[in-house]
């Protein structure tokens, strides 16, 4: 089997080659940079911080549960806390996280690319997100917003006194980054593939960040015209959802859930993307069933978008059309499992190593599994009746984005950090941290599971005394996945200053961006690769990898 | 890809058409037809999204994918309506009240 050598792995050069970190240096160079890199580590730096930012605002709530008349708060400023948490983890960590940071980064070294298909549009995302970061902050510090991240009306266009147009306003905005950064993917994947990568040769990763992107361009128009329309009825009076100006507020659900849905899949397909690389590579075997797993990228997509009414079981909705989603609901779960069945196999009888990386990937699994067999439950008309708006539903869905879309994007993280940084971060310390966020996650958020199955609902700011064993164990989770999240971002930074110097392919393994140096060079390659293999073929490249 | 020049005489005419749909849009609200009001107005909304489709937006001279990309948003949108009025429509069909 044909395999291009790119460079010379074993030859130090006299002196050191530069990398797209050393090229050019200054603060300008990074405000100004159209380098694919550059800009995944500024989203980097940028969620980084509202990632801390909405964690803190879910540590005090948690602070406050611990007794049931809670102590921290009145019950208004707590509206505001768990509506800026939810605002700020969907739309300024969840969504942009793995596919603008890791994404960003590897995508277009996956497929053999110098950079995106249209780099100066990329770096124009970066600014409107971060425009749309301050305006949402900038609500933040004039008092607030309480509607729930979700702005149900007529709460949000009638009776809520808290800044809902400027906060409204914020998310609109980085929609646009969000429109602009799945274009340009959605580009860069048709166009601009190293000779020789077809469809099914490109790494399962491209598939997933593929199917996300379409995603981001189909829904994403549709949150915005929706936000526009809360602002349009609360300034000028146009009746659409306030029924007392001939509106409906039920049609507001409608048009938020046909983007909110989705948008659970714009978060947690990059996480599946994620896994599907670190899997092969930890288990030194092709991904089982290659087809299987990409096409099923592209069936999430799509069946996702006709799912949205389980969120409205008992808004109103009609009893037929709650059937057609219930049913359309544990459609979509096939592909789902597909992917787990097939994770899962690619582990069966492979060289499995336990690496950080492997870690939190095999975490996500058992964690997506909770998570999405209990949104199994939900989408049962019967069940749901019953556990609606209670803590079983936030259990169900942190279990999906924060056992799920996290825990990739830490693996991620780790797993690409010898190329992003060029330096190895320290093992024992990042397996112990691994473990520790694994098992706060399930401290924090297993007890709400039993909290909402005996009914205690979300978003109370006070609870009945009987509730309290479980929320203060719940709140003790809180703080050891906190702990669990700080010491990685402490390591992470001092390994990018110390840590040992990281080999090209530290964990030998396939893809293309192992096949350049760490940090790669500006323009990823010194020379265009030409691939002849198929993604994950380890096999073809033995000699290559030093594999026994 | 293709580098389409189209001519000024056919973007006039686009806009001369549109303008002209505009004003019987406008014209149609004096008028009484009943139910075919609604129909008329989403009838001639339609003919005034597809000429922007095919001249301003170029659907008829780009190539094949960005015709199928444009396509799918147009369905997008007929899955969000569709399923939606599935909601309205089948309201009261349950010999239970709000169902
Ligand atoms: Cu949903």
């Amino acid at each position: 089997m044909a395999t291009v050598t790119l460079f010379e792995p074993q030859s130090a050069p006299a002196q050191p080659r530069l990398n797209y970190l050393t090229e050019k240096t200054g603060l300008m160079s990074w405000l100004f940079t159209t380098d694919h890199k550059r800009i995944g580590l500024l989203y980097v730096f940028s969620i980084t911080f509202f990632f801390f930012f909405g964690g803190f605002f879910a540590l005090l709530m948690r602070l406050h549960l611990l007794l049931p008349q809670g102590w921290l708060f009145g019950h208004e400023t707590y509206n505001k806390l768990f509506t800026m948490h939810g605002i700020i983890m969907v739309w300024f960590f969840l969504i942009p996280s793995i596919p603008n940071t890791l994404g960003n980064f590897v995508l277009p070294m996956m497929i053999g690319a110098k950079d995106l298909a249209f780099p100066k549009l990329n770096l124009l995302s970066w600014y409107i997100f971060m425009l749309g970061g301050m305006t949402t902050l900038y609500a933040l510090v004039r008092g607030g917003v309480d509607t729930g991240w979700t702005f149900y009306t007529p709460f949000s266009t009638s009776y809520s006194t808290s800044f809902v147009i400027t906060a409204a306003v914020g998310i609109l905005i980085a929609g646009f980054s969000s429109i602009l950064t799945g274009l340009n993917f959605i580009a860069t994947v048709h166009r601009m593939r190293a000779p020789g990568l077809t469809w099914f040769r490109l790494p399962i990763f491209i598939w997933s960040t593929y199917a996300t992107s379409l995603i981001l361009v189909l829904a994403t128009p549709v949150l915005a015209i929706t936000l526009a329309m809360i602002g349009i009825e609360r300034i000028f009076q146009v009746g659409i959802f306030d029924p007392a100006l001939g509106g409906d507020p039920v049609l507001f659900q409608h048009m938020f859930w046909f983007y909110s849905h989705p948008a659970v899949y714009i978060m947690v397909l990059p996480a599946m993307a994620v896994v599907s690389e670190i899997i092969p590579t930890f288990s030194r075997k092709p991904i089982f069933g290659y087809k299987a797993v990409a096409f099923s990228s592209m069936a999430i997509a799509i069946l996702g978008f006709l799912v949205w009414g389980h969120h409205m079981f008992v808004a109103g909705e009609s009893a037929y059309a709650a059937m057609t989603f219930s049913f359309l609901s544990y459609m979509v779960a096939i592909p789902s499992a597909i992917k787990v069945f097939n994770w899962t196999a690619t582990m069966y009888r492979g060289s499995v190593q336990l690496d950080t990386p492997m870690l939190y990937a095999i975490g996500f699994v058992a964690l997506f599994t909770i998570g999405g067999m209990t949104g199994l439950f939900l989408a049962a008309l019967g069940i749901d009746v019953h556990v609606t708006d209670t803590y079983f539903v936030i259990a169900h869905f942190h279990y999906i984005m924060v056992g799920g879309t996290v825990m990739a994007f830490l693996g991620g993280v780790h797993y690409w950090w010898p190329k992003i940084s060029g330096k190895m971060y320290p093992e024992f310390l990042a397996k112990l941290s691994a473990l520790t966020v694994f098992l706060g996650f399930n401290l924090t958020f297993f007890p709400q599971f039993i909290l909402g199955y005996m009914g205690m609902p979300r978003r109370y700011a006070a609870y009945p005394p009987e509730f309290q064993v479980l929320n203060v164990l719940s709140t003790a989770g809180a703080s050891i996945l906190g702990v669990g999240y700080v010491v990685p971002l402490i390591y992470l930074m001092w390994a990018w200053k110390y840590g040992e110097s990281a080999p090209d392919n530290p964990w030998r393994t396939t893809g293309l961006e192992w096949k350049t140096p760490s940090p790669p060079p500006k323009h990823n390659f010194e020379e265009t690769p030409v691939v002849t293999w198929k993604a994950y073929d380890f096999e073809a490249q033995k000699e290559e990898l030093h594999l026994g | 890809m293709s580098q389409s020049t189209v001519s000024v005489k056919t973007y006039a005419f686009t806009l001369i058409g549109l303008l002209a749909l505009t004003l019987l849009t406008s014209l149609l609200a004096l008028v009484d037809l009943g139910n075919f009001s609604f129909i008329a107005g989403v009838a001639i909304a339609a003919v005034k999204a597809s000429l922007i489709a095919c001249f301003f937006m170029h659907a008829l001279y780009e190539m094949k994918l960005i015709r199928v990309i444009m396509a799918g948003g147009m369905i997008w949108f007929l899955i969000m309506i569709s399923l939606t009025l599935g909601d309205y429509l089948t309201r009261g069909w349950m010999p239970y009240p709000g169902k």
